[in-house]
């Protein structure tokens, strides 16, 4: 029960982080002067959609007791870490300059949560399947 | 039997740090936190002495001349590229190529961009004369395929976009041509034209603020060459005494100066990040000793026991230390991965926050510090055990069982 509090609160937290930080907390570049948007907004878009894809994850996980599921559970929040990571980094990317704010705070802090996202699911999944299977 | 048989003495270890969840948790905690700052102070120190070496190999040249009242934006362009423009006569060219000592001369013209088509924030473009070069040329990654064109540029090694791609700038179009080496300094952050080129985005960028065009011909800086004869101070006295020293209008800084003075701030931020270590590495190991001592001496019981079954003195303190080693181990590796997942992709950040030049060393170098940081972190850990293990090792088994103390 513990566990599952933990862990699910956890991806809960991460998802939020994801989808939110990007809005308010490190905040991404402001439009250009003829009001076209640049490549780190659409992460951050794409940012909403995962994190929130973990937050009801984080959230199902918490409330599903039967350990197959939750091995399902955690393999898919896993799995969505990687594609928060593959956003910023690979898949759109952002602005050119380094020293851009998207650049230098957003990005750096989306990828210290995926990875860290990552890491804990899947240590958590090899957990379960051990567990699973003892 | 046969079970108890396999019970071997690495299980032992597992089951100990396995019993008290909490207790190990607290201990990895404390080593992880002395790894962290180790690796992450010593990560910022090298960084920021590459990045100081980078800029001071990446000058290239021992004077830097600039109009009078522009030396500190000049070093703000060099060590951080903050955009920035002004503009000096284009006769203290000549001027300064036959004072006695110097041997080259090649000047730069600076223009602030407003934008390009990749950012928001203004850009530093950098004017610079291909025939006199030799402050450009060495650090182009990738060869230039004969003289720039007017619509050709060399980007820094920050600057986003590979060679053949096209950056705007004052709603002109520039096509990368090459790209130079990241060097940590604030060239990686500018953008290089021909003299041409940028005197034509000089008057593009006066035209879009609604400013007067620049001087026809004028350039921005000099930078200077001596022999080897000569000391960067004693021509710069020698400028300053044939042209006079507030009515050239000019100000002449030796680059060791530059250098210098990013120096002192480099080696402020050493000595206190040594410091931060070492005392964080006294009181992690004054930590240790105690929460080792309070443990070892809660499981007294347990070793007389195992003393009693013939476990001997070397066996028992062996135990102990592979079970404090085992933790640090485990402790640093959190630790280091921390703080480097921290520590790399806020690098950006960081260089902004020290407003130095930083760059991050090489995988053979980061793989040093994060060996070091262990080694250190395992070593207190080691040590901070040592004491109690051999006390326990010491102590008569059956006085340990009767009277329950150490």
């Amino acid at each position: 029960m513990k566990h599952r509090i933990i862990s699910g609160a956890g991806a809960v937290v991460a998802g939020l982080l994801l989808s939110l930080g990007p809005q308010f907390l490190f905040k991404l570049c402001e439009p250009m002067a003829d009001g076209r948007w640049m490549n780190c907004h659409w992460t951050g878009q794409a940012e909403i959609g995962v994190g929130l894809l973990i937050v009801l994850l984080g959230g199902a996980s918490i409330f599903f007791s039967d350990n197959k599921v939750r091995l399902g559970l955690s393999i898919a929040i896993f799995l969505s870490g990687i594609l928060a990571l593959l956003f910023p980094t690979v898949l759109i990317g952002g602005c050119g300059m380094e020293t851009m704010p998207c650049r230098s705070t957003a990005f750096p802090a989306l990828t210290v949560i995926s990875v860290l996202t990552i890491a804990v699911f899947a240590a958590n999944t090899v957990y379960l399947y051990r567990a699973r299977n003892s | 039997m046969s079970e108890k048989m396999s019970f071997t003495f690495q299980d032992i270890i597992w089951c100990n740090l396995k019993r008290k969840p909490l207790r190990s948790f607290c201990l990895i905690f404390l080593v992880a936190a002395l790894a962290f700052v180790l690796f992450g102070s010593s990560l910022i120190t090298r960084s920021l002495i590459k990045g100081t070496d980078g800029l001071a190999k990446r000058l290239g040249a021992d004077l830097l001349i600039v109009p009078r009242g522009y030396a500190q934006t000049a070093e703000g362009i060099l060590l951080r590229g903050s955009p920035s423009a002004f503009y000096m006569e284009p006769e203290w060219l000549e001027k300064i190529s036959g004072v006695e000592g110097v041997t080259a001369v090649s000047p730069h013209l600076f223009i602030a961009s407003l934008n390009s088509d990749c950012c928001s924030v203004p850009i530093q473009l950098i004017g610079f004369d291909q025939d006199t070069d030799f402050i450009v040329a060495p650090w182009i990654k990738t060869s230039v395929p004969g003289i720039l064109k007017d619509n050709e540029i060399v980007v820094g090694g920050a600057v986003a976009g590979r060679v053949g791609d096209t950056l705007q700038f004052f709603g002109r179009g520039y096509s990368i041509a090459a790209k130079m080496e990241y060097t940590g300094s604030g060239f990686d952050a500018s953008v290089f034209m021909n003299m041409d080129a940028a005197r034509i985005a000089a008057r593009d960028c006066a035209s879009k603020m609604g400013a007067d065009a620049p001087p026809e011909k004028s350039i921005s800086s000099i930078m200077a060459l001596i022999d080897d004869s000569s000391t960067p101070i004693g021509v710069a006295g020698r400028i300053n005494s044939a042209f006079g020293y507030v009515k050239s209008g000019i100000a002449v800084v030796p680059a060791q100066n530059i250098i210098s003075s990013v120096s002192v701030s480099l080696r402020m931020l050493t000595g206190s990040f040594g410091a931060l270590s070492a005392v964080l590495w006294i009181a992690s190991f004054s930590i240790l000793a105690l929460l080792f001592s309070a443990m070892l001496n809660e499981r007294r019981q347990e070793f007389g026991i195992l003393r009693s079954v013939g476990i001997s003195r070397k066996k028992l303190i062996a135990m102990v230390l592979w079970e404090s080693g085992l933790i640090s181990c485990i402790g640093s590796v959190v630790g280091i991965f921390l703080s480097a997942l921290l520590l790399m992709p806020f690098r950006i950040y960081i260089r902004e926050i020290f407003n130095m030049p930083y760059m991050m060393p090489g995988f053979g170098q980061l793989c040093a510090i994060a060996c070091i940081s262990v080694l250190l972190s395992v070593a207190a850990a080691l040590l901070a055990s040592l004491l109690s293990s051999v006390k326990i090792g010491n102590a008569d088994a059956y006085r340990v069982i009767r009277e329950g103390g150490l």
